[in-house]
């Protein structure tokens, strides 16, 4: 059975001057449906590397890069920037929200790229996500009234919100204290054991590896467990 | 898409806030340009609505047709030529009127023709003569014996100057017959040498004393021929204020007020009134030099009002500038002297004096209403030629101060006489001399130069080449300076009128808001008829005037586009900051599936939000203050803005267009100030999400 997410034989050469950095070596991922992975490895490792060729914020020097049976690799920036749109959702290290959008804006924001739901269903779709992650008191706020776990929670609340394949969490628990992580991670888990999410986040937390059901360990750009 | 562009719409509110210094230092920028752009559209276009209204009104109509091969563009008000220039000539005016009559735009049209004219003004030894010899023939002894004595005290005060100019002339006879002569009229006497021969007297001063009298006034007149009663009924600014129109049918001059005032007016008179235009303005006779020198000049013409009085009226004058100077000693050229120099304590009281108490005495208009002028101009083949021409009146433009020399200045005559001065003849004119040339045997030896002088001298010998002016000077010889001889006004008929030269044609449009349209069929209309003229409108035909208007647009859109291009930098620059600030938003947008289009006009509709709440703001107060210069009005100031105002003030109008205008052009600065901000933020690549700090 085919992987949700595939890179096969992926190289990434990033320019650097008149020379060019080789970050990823030759990695062969295959991640089926419903995973929860870890990508694992010291800082400068590939991890946020390997994110960006999963995510389509990026492609590969050499490989293909498959993404729910869509090849990225030839795909022009509209193709990409729709491909994240509809099948990824994003959670990161820093939380990424929209301060100048309350916390239903927030939410709200890729069903709106979307334009796919009415009036109502966006609201009821809201809603019940921000019920989901346990902020439906804070849903008025803007993010520079949240705590930083709270943020996390309506970034993955936004991650969600259009049902996409595979979400990609960057670091998701590097800006929270061990406990407020242990509550985002419990809360990723809990939505991928539910609702069969697929879950793919990069860490170097040995306590938040632990809760992975698998583990993809990177070191030097190179896949070695 | 409604939702999509309800959330731009939403972050782009949220931004403003968010980011309100810098919005704010954009929005005033932006508020004072539409300010400035709103306010001076809207004066500009009630500058052009009231010039227009002033101007087509007064002199130019809609529309002016004249000569296309013309040397110089014809310019009715502003002539940068001073009245020289030389706009071509419609041969035959009816061709034009009948060729319009049948355009449905075109209302009516009126012959122009443009000319200047000179009238000397008689000497004061000329004038006491001529109304001598008009009491000689009524037999009034007493008019007679006052008469001979203001000759007497006039030559009384020209022979001393005779001794001066003695120290210098070569010619020492003429000098001492001259001295002769003013001796004979001073002597006492010469009233009863008068008495004794009254007509030889007067035909021997007529030769020997008025000569030696200071010259006349040279008067200078801008001409402007036409159907004189319509064009009083198809200029409604035109107001007769003294006397009548011209009756139709009739030779006749009626003189613009301003020339009246500026050149016919008494000197004295006219120096006091324009003294005190100076000192209202803030000038000081004591401090300014060239206002002093004014007043000395003013004083030094004492002889002006000295030679117009008679024996008895300087009895009733003298006590009472005694009075007024508290001077016992003087005689009446010293109190006249005196007098007339002013200083700032004195000026007022002086003018009164001189109004209420001098002017009586003498003439205060060189020219009255009933006068027959002799009218003098050089026609187009170089002749001099002078047309005796009768003043019916005087007329202004109503809310045109009557001493305003920019209000153009023509005096009008019917356009017989502006085509005798022109030097073309009428239809009737060429058929009386076709008929003197037959009777007399007279040829017509054609163009050719080798036949006439053929038939003039014989053919074969040599002919020395002849100067192209000797007929030029031989009509100026003939001249004789001084009041022209009446001659009998001729009647005419309306078909005389317009039937020959006119140097243009006034053309008055139905819909004079439509004048491009009424040009374009007017332009037609004569290209098919074969009439080669070109069409002006109002800003063309008025000259340097009317073009003030477009030379204040301009200083108004260079001012407004340096704005403008300061604004663009300002938001150009602060929403490149925006950018760079916002990066990682930009990137988070884009990673979560937010096209670069969607984020570009995330940026338009901000930078638009901006600029449409600023003009909004800008529109309101320019709204606002125009409504209260309506109120109050926009004082013209001078001469010229007065011409331009069509009055004393503008009222400006609120227009609603200037303000959409004003409002659609800062939403384009806007526009055109996001663009390179908005194409950068685009270009943020997604990436970044996974970089940048929240």
């Amino acid at each position: 059975m085919p992987g949700i997410v595939e890179l096969t034989n992926v190289v990434k050469d990033y320019p650097l001057g008149k020379l060019s950095v080789r970050a990823l070596h030759d990695i062969n991922i295959t991640i089926g449906e419903g995973e929860f992975t870890a990508i694992a490895g010291p800082s400068g490792s590939g991890k946020t590397t390997i994110l960006n060729m999963i995510g389509c914020m990026d492609v590969p020097t050499q490989g293909t890069v498959s993404i729910a049976g869509t090849i990225t690799n030839n795909l022009g920036d509209r193709a990409l920037t729709d491909l994240r749109l509809n099948r990824i959702g994003f959670i990161f290290q820093t939380f990424n929200l929209i301060n100048v959008l309350d916390v239903y804006q927030n939410v709200e924001f890729p069903l709106l790229l979307q334009g796919k739901l009415s009036g109502a269903e966006r609201k009821a779709r809201v809603n019940a996500m921000v019920e989901k992650v346990g902020l439906t008191k804070q849903i008025g706020q803007r993010p520079n009234e949240l705590s930083g776990g709270q943020r996390q929670r309506v970034a993955i609340a936004r991650a969600l919100v259009t049902n996409p394949a595979i979400v990609l969490a960057d670091e998701p628990t590097a800006n929270l204290d061990s406990k407020t992580g242990h509550a985002i991670i419990d809360l990723m888990s809990d939505l991928n054991r539910n609702d069969k999410i697929t879950f793919i986040f990069s860490t170097h937390d040995p306590k938040v590896m632990e809760c992975a059901t698998r583990l993809v360990k990177v070191e030097d750009g190179r896949v070695v467990g | 898409m409604i939702a999509g562009l309800m959330l731009m719409l939403r972050l782009a509110i949220r931004n403003v806030r968010t980011h309100m210094v810098k919005n704010s230092v954009i929005g005033v920028i932006l508020v004072f340009g539409t300010f400035v752009l709103v306010t001076g559209a809207t004066l500009i276009g009630s500058l052009d609505k009231v010039m227009r209204k002033s101007i087509t009104t007064s002199i130019t109509a809609d529309l002016q047709a004249y000569d296309a091969d013309a040397r110089d563009p014809l310019s009715l008000l502003g002539d940068m030529n001073f009245g020289g220039s030389d706009n071509g000539e419609i041969p035959d005016y009816s061709a034009v009127q009948d060729t319009l009559a049948k355009v449905p735009e075109v209302r009516t049209t009126l012959p122009f023709g443009l000319g200047n004219a000179t009238v000397f003004g008689a000497n004061e030894v000329d004038r006491s003569l001529e109304d001598l010899r008009a009491a000689v023939k009524a037999g009034d002894q007493a008019r007679q014996t006052m008469l001979v004595g203001r000759l007497q005290r006039i030559a009384g005060d020209i022979r001393p100057q005779l001794d001066l100019s003695g120290t210098i002339t070569a010619d020492q006879e003429k000098l001492t017959e001259d001295r002769a002569s003013l001796d004979r009229v001073i002597s006492a006497d010469f009233p009863a040498q008068f008495a004794a021969d009254p007509v030889a007297t007067m035909d021997w001063m007529d030769g020997a004393v008025a000569p030696l009298a200071t010259d006349g006034r040279l008067n200078y007149f801008r001409l402007l021929g036409t159907d004189i009663p319509a064009f009083e009924s198809n200029f409604p600014r035109m107001q007769i204020v003294h006397g009548t129109t011209v009756p139709p049918g009739e030779r006749g001059i009626i003189i613009n007020e301003s020339s009246y005032e500026l050149m016919i007016k008494h000197p004295i008179a006219r120096e006091l009134d324009l003294i005190e235009k100076e000192i209202a303005s803030g000038t000081e006779i004591g401090t300014s030099g060239t206002l002093f020198d004014r007043v000395q000049r003013m004083s030094r013409q004492y002889r002006r009002v000295l030679y117009q009085l008679d024996t008895e009226e300087v009895g009733a004058l003298e006590p009472k500038l005694r009075a007024e100077l508290k001077d016992d000693k003087s005689d009446m050229v010293g109190l006249l002297k005196a007098f007339l120099a002013v200083s700032d304590d004195n000026f007022s009281e002086r003018k009164a004096f001189f109004y209420s108490d001098i002017a009586p005495y003498i003439r205060l208009y060189d020219i009255s209403v009933g006068d027959t002028l002799p009218l003098r101009a050089f026609t187009k083949s170089g002749y001099l030629k002078s047309v005796n021409v009768k003043v019916y009146g005087v007329y202004h433009y109503s809310g045109v101060a009557k001493d305003d020399a920019a209000a153009g200045a023509y005096s009008l005559v019917d356009m017989l006489t502006f085509r005798d001065i022109y030097g073309k003849m009428t239809a009737s004119q060429q058929a009386e001399l076709s008929g003197i040339k037959a009777s007399v045997g007279a040829k017509d030896l054609g163009a050719s130069g080798g036949s006439i002088e053929d038939e003039l001298f014989g053919g074969g010998g040599s002919i020395e080449s002849t100067v192209a002016s000797t007929e030029a000077l031989t009509g100026l010889d003939s001249v004789t300076f001084g009041r022209a001889e009446e001659r009998e006004i001729t009647t005419f008929t309306q078909d005389e009128v317009d039937h020959g030269v006119a140097t243009s044609t006034a053309i008055f449009l139905k819909n004079p808001e439509q004048a491009e349209v009424g040009k374009t069929a007017v332009e037609k209309a004569l290209g098919d008829a074969g009439l080669k003229l070109t069409v002006v409108g109002w800003k063309q035909a008025s000259g340097f005037v009317g073009q003030a208007a477009m030379v204040i647009q301009l200083v108004l859109f260079i001012a407004v586009l340096v704005l403008f291009l300061v604004a663009i930098v300002i938001i150009n620059i602060a929403l490149v900051l925006a950018t760079l600030e916002r990066t990682s938003e930009i990137g988070t947008m884009r990673a979560l599936g937010a096209q670069a289009r969607f984020v570009t006009w995330m940026f338009v509709v901000e930078s638009q939000f901006v600029g449409l709440v600023s003009a909004c703001i800008g529109a309101t107060f320019s709204g606002l203050f125009v409504n209260w210069l309506h109120t109050v009005g926009i004082p013209a100031g001078n001469d010229f803005l007065s011409v331009l105002f069509g009055g004393k003030a503008m009222y400006p109008e609120q227009s609603i267009p200037s303000m959409i205008l004003g409002i659609v052009i800062v939403q384009v600065v806007s526009l055109l100030a996001t663009i390179y901000p908005a194409w950068l933020a685009a270009d943020v690549p997604p990436v970044v999400a996974l970089q940048g700090k929240e």
